[in-house]
């Protein structure tokens, strides 16, 4: 190195050596303590970890009985953060989930309103069946989300940090559903599916949790300050030129107009990825680079996470669909060929 | 400075093996070149010019000191090394990243740096044990092979040319016929020449399958002495002619026409006089009237190979050059036929020729003689 190299100032937040080290193992307990108590998920727990860690949503979509449910609260109590649940129904109002002003009398007998938070207001937020609620009440959680603020009577209450929102829908049932819209599932990071376990996994899923609920006695591994700490760590992890030149041409990949799209996109997609994919799949990627113990980003974290990120952010053509293509199809050449570019 | 030091030994190995690619990528662009060299110098040296042996060996030297200065001048950079142990050696990009980060103008976070030179330096020995394990496919079979079957067909061809240079094409003679032996054939254009040639060519080719028939029927002999005696009365009907060449005993040639036209027109005088299938069936009075001097065994034979092939000599009678009978002609006649030597079994006299002119025939020899008018 020459003198203007090694006088040249550092980042002003230098972190410790040790601090990728540390990050590292403690992404991978937590993944092994998930692993045992969901079995055969391993793929979701990663990918749930990785959102959490990365500020990001999940949506979860899921025949009943997988376990979606159950996952949220291991993930919750493997971390220890404040968690709370919303059944949503059609006659759900946005103030059972942002909270409510109540008239309440003091001690000394003055009455004021005070604001109630509702659950929304909690660090992890497991809403389930959110497409059954309507959409006046989807777009006030979605609000929450996306500002990580809740606004009532003028007044803006921050929610917690870490904070996180995991959605589930069910793909089947949708009588008397509301769909989410294009625009309000852009605010999930992830879309993740969770698949049917294997006929291991439901062998062993008897061992584990046929008498007891595993996710009632777990113990924390970690606390808030810990996914903080994390998720700040992992914003510095380092992004080559290469890897950037690869997001954008993953995103790019899914645009039916641009020069650079796919050619399947270009037949299949009628309208691509947003920016905010973009976005989503550098942050997860940082957070996977911690997981897999590295300080810089590879393809391979891109490409991990490109699936999650993107396949509820495309919009198929109706000729697609009627000839039975999916999004994880599609999806699926789009990233074969964008990955032997690199 | 330790972990720089590790990780440049892993580039200066890489640099080593892309740079050695180089080379072979460069050999093997100059082995084909060299292969279509080789294909392109037989080629010149078949069709255009001869091509020396130097010329292609310093178009081979130069293909191949243009190659390898290609190879030598692209030394692989930094990058590339860094990238290319990124993909092939287990990099995950931390290569191309630490280079990026060191030489970028971004700030990194220090411990993201440290960090990544750790991570980097500790996947050095892998990098390099995978590097030594990753065979080099040269792929210089195939090339060399082409090269090889080029430059010997190439060599074949060159010293075949050396010994045996390729001479224009020639005239061949030909072995009966007077067309190519005339004199103003050489003086004539090159348009009447190859009239000429294609009429020779025809006519030997006719001839030896005329020959062939006459073999096999036993008639040859027979044929070839009536030949003789109607070749003889037709020249005897134009006294004008020049003396003929070889084919013709007596007599000559019509001015354009030679000795193996003129039978043509004998072979209508041979028809009338004594030949025929009719010849068997109904009595010849011009045989019994004007050939009774000639040996009755010639004149049977004749009439037996005339019979046979009057259809033929009916369509080429030309009623323009009427023969007139001559009475010395059956004294020559029979002279004629004395003095010639009884001819070959492999070689159809003359005879048969004027006999059996086909309509092909008689095409080329108009053509022929449509050429020596021009040519006069």
């Amino acid at each position: 190195m020459d003198e203007g190299e090694q006088a040249r100032p550092l980042t002003a937040d230098p972190a410790a050596d040790s601090a990728y080290a540390d990050a590292h193992r403690q992404l991978q307990d937590l993944r092994a303590l998930l692993d045992r108590v969901i079995v055969g998920q391993g793929e979701l727990v990663t990918l749930l970890i990785t959102a959490v860690f990365a500020g990001g949503h999940v949506l979860i979509e899921g025949l009943p009985g997988l376990g979606k449910t159950h996952l949220a609260k291991a993930l919750a109590a493997a971390l220890g953060l404040h968690w709370a649940r919303v059944q949503c129904t059609p006659d759900l109002m946005p103030a059972d989930v942002t909270g409510a002003e109540i008239y309440a009398t003091a001690a000394g007998g003055a009455s004021t309103f005070e604001f109630r938070p509702g659950p929304v207001f909690a660090q992890l937020v497991l809403v389930d069946e959110i497409n059954r609620a309507t959409p006046r009440t989807q777009s006030a959680l979605l609000e929450a989300m996306q500002e990580r603020q809740v606004t009532h009577a003028g007044v803006s209450h921050r929610l917690p940090s870490p904070f996180c929102v995991l959605a589930t829908q069910n793909p089947i049932e949708l009588e008397g559903t509301y769909p989410l819209p294009e625009a309000q599932l852009d605010r999930f990071m992830f879309k993740l599916t969770v698949p049917f376990p294997d006929r291991g996994s439901l062998r062993s899923m008897l061992d584990v949790s046929l008498d007891a609920e595993p996710a009632d006695t777990l113990q924390p591994i970690a606390g808030p300050a810990d996914v903080l700490r994390i998720a700040e760590l992992c914003r510095t992890v380092l992004l080559g030129e290469r890897c950037k030149e690869a997001a954008v041409d993953l995103v790019v990949a899914t645009q039916p107009d641009l020069s650079g799209s796919d050619s399947g996109a270009r037949r299949h997609i009628r309208y691509g990825a947003s920016p905010r994919a973009l976005q989503a799949v550098i942050r997860a990627a940082r957070v996977g680079a911690v997981m897999a113990g590295r300080s810089h980003v590879d393809i391979d974290d891109l490409a991990a996470v490109a699936l999650p990120v993107l396949r509820h952010r495309i919009l198929l053509r109706l000729e697609s669909e009627l000839e039975g293509l999916d999004a994880d199809a599609t999806l699926a050449s789009v990233i074969d060929g964008w990955r032997r570019q690199f | 400075m330790m972990a720089n030091s590790i990780i440049s030994s892993l580039q200066i190995a890489v640099r080593r093996r892309l740079w050695r690619e180089q080379f072979v990528a460069a050999a093997r662009l100059a082995l084909w070149g060299s292969a279509g060299l080789m294909l392109l110098a037989a080629v010149v040296h078949l069709a255009a010019r001869p091509v020396h042996v130097d010329t292609v060996l310093s178009a081979l030297a130069t293909l191949w000191a243009s190659a390898m200065a290609w190879a030598g001048s692209r030394r692989p950079s930094e990058s590339a090394c860094a990238l290319w142990a990124d993909r092939h050696l287990g990099g995950a990009s931390a290569f191309s990243t630490l280079l990026e980060m060191r030489e970028g103008k971004t700030m990194p976070n220090a411990a993201a740096m440290r960090w990544l030179e750790h991570w980097a330096e500790a996947r050095v020995p892998d990098g390099l044990r995978l590097l030594g394990g990753i065979h080099v496919s040269a792929r210089l079979s195939r090339p060399l092979l082409s090269m090889l079957v080029c430059t010997s067909l190439a060599t074949l061809v060159l010293m075949l040319s050396d010994t045996a240079p390729v001479a224009p094409p020639k005239v061949a003679a030909p072995s009966s016929s007077s067309v190519v032996d005339h004199p103003a054939l050489d003086d004539e254009p090159p348009v009447s020449k190859a009239i000429v040639n294609e009429l020779a060519s025809a006519l030997r080719s006719a001839e030896s399958h005329r020959a062939s028939e006459g073999r096999d029927d036993g008639r040859a002999p027979a044929a070839g002495s009536g030949r003789n005696d109607v070749g003889s009365e037709f020249r005897m009907a134009q006294p004008q002619a020049a003396p003929p060449s070889e084919g013709t005993t007596r007599g000559g040639p019509l001015p354009g026409i030679t000795g193996d036209a003129a039978p043509t027109a004998g072979a209508k005088q041979a028809s009338g006089a004594g030949s025929g299938r009719d010849a068997g069936d109904s009595r010849d009075e011009r045989a019994d009237a004007g050939v009774s001097r000639v040996p009755q065994s010639t004149m049977q034979v004749q009439r037996r190979e005339s019979s046979g092939r009057r259809p033929s000599l009916e369509r080429q009678a030309d009623m323009d050059q009427r023969a007139t009978f001559d009475e010395d002609s059956p004294m020559h006649r029979t002279a004629t036929v004395r003095e010639d030597p009884a001819p070959a079994a492999a070689t159809p006299p003359p005879a048969t020729d004027a006999t059996l002119l086909t309509p092909t025939k008689a095409a080329y020899v108009q053509a022929w003689m449509k050429a020596s008018r021009q040519g006069h």
